[in-house]
């Protein structure tokens, strides 16, 4: 994981990252409400997509070159991003600085980890379509205790957390279960000096 | 023909040697089975769609699971290990047991539960990669059903969305419930055999065996 700030706060800090994952779904469930509320998903459930999308890349991570979780793959950006308005006139000038391709490098234990919570998220979506299996059951018995009309709904209802979860799963985990990160040495060193000082 | 537990293929099951008459000790034979199980599935849907219908095509999504558990790492039977360790924790021979789960496994006359070895990290290492691999390949259905599935839900009837979604899910089904169990057994070597399984063999062609000797 990297060390890295998600609209002005650190995320250093394991319960900052929970809280970050809390705010995550609590937003798409807003969406999944509204949508429901507006138009039973006909054209918001694209926009709900698009919103796991736009988490996923810019602020998780792992399944893309930015966010928190460093890039599963290892794989850099092919630019920087650029992190100041002097950045970003650079790169309109065309002048592009290189990425950091060791900041998106993975060690041997961020490795374990990605495939340990790949397994845990395998768990959680095989639980949906288990549930997706039991709809589908009753629905192939000879008197079907679902409504037709509800049925369409329920599907919906079991598919759309789905694949949000499927986009989004691993990379809550990870956020939600890695400890606080530690600071640097040459970082903790003057609080150090002044503790010794007193 | 037995494994040690040193062997580099300990993640496939040696108690389950033959699956559907095929043996499991050669990758070669097991990819052939892997082949034949994801064949067996376009045929058969393609069967069904074609004489059934649609609307029938959903009662193929029981199929996806009990043939996955074949293949094993959902439970004790097939050639792949049991994935999870909470399952693994019945220790207990099956003819001791009196629990509810117990008896009602027996009663289907389901595998003994026997012979359960835990997992070490390297089973486990393999395990978390296969489903790694798997949910990687499969992230991108749900990418596609995302963008394209736009452009189909504008004008469908609940109905419609209803019959799509239960078609869809079936092949998501197969390969999710499937798709670790087929990494691990696309790709792990063959087993090796034990030194004491392996005909003796004289150190040089013109020496004779020492045991003749005798």
């Amino acid at each position: 994981m990297r060390n890295k700030k998600v609209f002005g706060l650190s995320m250093d800090q394991r319960s900052h990252r929970r809280r970050l994952v809390i705010a995550a779904y609590t937003l798409l469930a807003v969406l999944v409400a509204g949508g429901w509320v507006l138009d039973r998903f006909r054209t918001t459930g694209l926009y709900i997509y698009f919103a796991a999308f736009f988490i996923n890349y810019f602020v998780f991570g792992g399944y893309g070159p930015y966010g928190l979780v460093r890039p599963f793959t290892g794989t850099a950006p092919r630019q920087a991003i650029p992190r100041s308005l002097v950045e970003v006139q650079l790169n309109l000038a065309g002048i592009r600085p290189a990425p950091e391709t060791a900041d998106s490098r993975n060690d041997e234990r961020e490795l374990r980890i990605r495939d340990r919570v790949h397994y845990q998220a395998y768990q959680w979506i095989c639980g949906l379509l288990a549930l997706l299996w039991l709809v589908a059951m009753s629905e192939n018995g000879k008197s079907s205790f679902i409504p037709a009309a509800v049925l369409p709904v329920l599907l919906y209802l079991i598919v759309l957390p789905g694949i949000l979860l499927a986009v989004t799963l691993p990379q809550a985990i990870i956020l939600w279960t890695e400890p606080d990160m530690e600071m640097e040495p040459e970082e903790s060193a003057p609080a150090t000096t002044l503790h010794s000082a007193r | 023909m037995k494994t040690t537990n040193n062997s580099p293929s300990r993640r496939i099951d040696f108690s389950h040697r033959f699956l559907l008459f095929i043996p499991v000790e050669t990758r070669r034979s097991r990819r052939v089975l892997v082949i034949g199980y994801y064949l067996f599935f376009i045929a058969f849907s393609a069967v069904l769609l074609w004489f059934r219908g649609p609307a029938k095509y959903g009662r193929l999504l029981p199929l996806t699971f009990y043939l996955a558990t074949m293949l094993g790492g959902l439970t004790f039977s097939g050639p792949v290990r049991l994935f999870s360790s909470w399952q693994r924790n019945f220790h207990m021979p099956l003819e001791d047991r009196r629990d509810p789960v117990s008896l009602v496994w027996k009663a289907a006359s389901r595998p003994r539960l026997t012979s359960i070895d835990r997992l070490d990290e390297h089973d486990i290492a393999l395990r978390d990669r296969a489903h790694y691999l798997a949910y990687s390949a499969l992230r991108w259905p749900a990418i596609l059903a995302a963008l394209f599935g736009g452009f189909f839900l504008f004008d469908a009837s609940p109905e419609q969305i209803g019959h799509a979604l239960l078609v869809a899910s079936v092949p998501i089904a197969v390969l999710f419930f499937s798709l670790p169990q087929a990494i691990i057994l696309w790709t792990e070597p063959d087993f090796e055999s034990d030194p004491e399984d392996l005909p003796s063999q004289a150190v040089l062609p013109g020496i004779p065996r020492s045991d003749s000797h005798a």
